[in-house]
């Protein structure tokens, strides 16, 4: 049998530990900053509703 | 780094796939052993996680009872004096283990492999007695003692042509029976025709289901083939320390004292190629850098490869063996990793999307992988 390298090999579909790790505090930030928005945004609405 | 202590060249089996040599009456004298002790621990030494290794290997290393207890009871004193920690295995067909000798090996943390095909017709076909008789019984016997009296041991099942075809009922079988490690050991040093590459494929995808099957029910099997596939992808390919890197990480003793760069170089111990020295003198600079020139892989097609990070086109003894030149992997090594690697990627994929839960905690946890899942 020959040699056949595996060119263009997509085969896989999960990270990395390094992907894995370091993606996830960034998913936690950005939740928490979706959160902070999120919170923001009521209490500015709550104000306009207690300011009414 | 291992060191492989080849007890004996004598065995109780016949077995078809056999590289130890047909010479029966070479068996290690203490003398060997104990130089050989001495000179593992001049070597340089890794750190927690990685352990040098002690390995008993043959022929059939159990028929040296007495020689094993000595060299463990040596290692441990020498562990004693110099503070240095390693690693025991024994690599058995286990027809002389008994519960005392399980028990004992057990005791001294030494890890217990199996030989053993599976099914009768399997076991049959590839590992009789000498006399031609079926070792079976005795075999499946001794593995529910080591079920019983240690916890988890590791199977070693030989693939090779004349028992692949029932490759599929082995797993079902070594499964059913318990076993939750389980090492695929192709055979590479024969000819796979195209009937019985087809049938080594349908067996390896069978293999790859059970283990998917197992992550569902929550057991974290390992059969090492794929585990260690998914493990290079998740920290970007095999390191030095997972190869044998050809007399560097692993060194071979054989009975006579000689030292060779693999178990596989052993055979009849007739130095016709790649002894390395010998445990009285040590290792020999010379042959050592000679050795060191077999280890880089130069194939223009490993270079072009997208896994050849995760490629076993290091193991130098099987690039011999396929193409007749130490840095050159044979195309069966392409077919078979290509297979391995597709097959892993395709089951680990599925299982991350799931999030399973056994799979996430086995292999993303920010916990050391342990070598033996490699």
């Amino acid at each position: 049998m020959e040699l056949k390298p595996l060119r263009n090999y997509k085969g896989v579909k999960y990270p990395t530990l390094k992907e894995y790790f370091t993606k996830k505090p960034l998913k936690k930030a950005a939740r928490a900053i979706a959160l902070t928005g999120a919170l923001a945004a009521l209490a500015s609405l709550m104000g306009c509703f207690s300011g009414a | 780094m291992e060191m492989i202590l080849h007890l004996t060249h004598d065995c109780q089996l016949s077995c078809t796939y056999c590289y130890s040599g047909k010479r029966r009456e070479g068996r290690m004298s203490w003398e060997v052993a104990q130089h050989a002790i001495d000179l593992f621990f001049t070597q340089p030494w890794s750190s927690e996680g990685n352990y040098p290794e002690i390995c008993f290997f043959g022929g059939e290393p159990l028929l040296e009872w007495e020689l094993i207890k000595k060299c463990i009871e040596y290692a441990e004193s020498k562990r004693a004096s110099l503070n240095k920690q390693f690693l025991l295995s024994i690599t058995t067909n286990g027809l002389a283990l008994d519960e005392k000798k399980a028990a004992y090996l057990q005791a001294k943390d030494c890890e217990i492999v199996l030989s053993f095909d599976g099914v009768q017709a399997s076991q049959d076909a590839a590992r009789p007695f000498r006399n031609g008789s079926s070792s079976f019984l005795e075999t499946k016997r001794v593995l529910k003692l080591l079920l019983q009296v240690i916890s988890n041991p590791t199977v070693c099942t030989v693939v090779s042509p004349e028992n692949v075809e029932y490759l599929p009922a082995s797993i079902d079988f070594l499964l059913d029976e318990g076993v939750k490690r389980l090492i695929l050991n192709p055979n590479f040093f024969t000819t796979w025709d195209e009937e019985h590459r087809n049938l080594w494929r349908e067996g390896y995808e069978h293999a790859a289901m059970k283990l998917e099957e197992s992550y569902r029910k929550g057991i974290a099997l390992n059969i090492k083939l794929f585990t260690a596939k998914i493990i290079t992808y998740l920290k970007g390919g095999y390191d030095p320390t997972d190869c044998c890197m050809f007399g560097l990480n692993e060194i071979a003793v054989a009975p006579s004292g000689l030292i060779y760069p693999c178990q596989r170089m052993v055979g009849e111990d007739s130095e016709e190629l790649g002894v390395l020295g010998n445990v009285f003198d040590g290792i020999d600079i010379d042959a050592s850098n000679v050795i060191a020139n077999c280890r880089e892989v130069t194939s223009p097609e490993c270079r072009e490869c997208d896994i050849s990070r995760r490629c076993r086109n290091w193991c130098s003894c099987v690039n011999y063996s396929l193409s007749g030149d130490f840095n050159r992997p044979g195309g069966l090594i392409c077919f078979h990793e290509q297979m391995v690697v597709t097959l892993a990627d395709q089951v680990a994929s599925r299982l991350f999307k799931e999030k399973n839960k056994t799979f996430m905690e086995t292999f993303y946890s920010e916990k050391h992988i342990a070598p033996e899942w490699i």
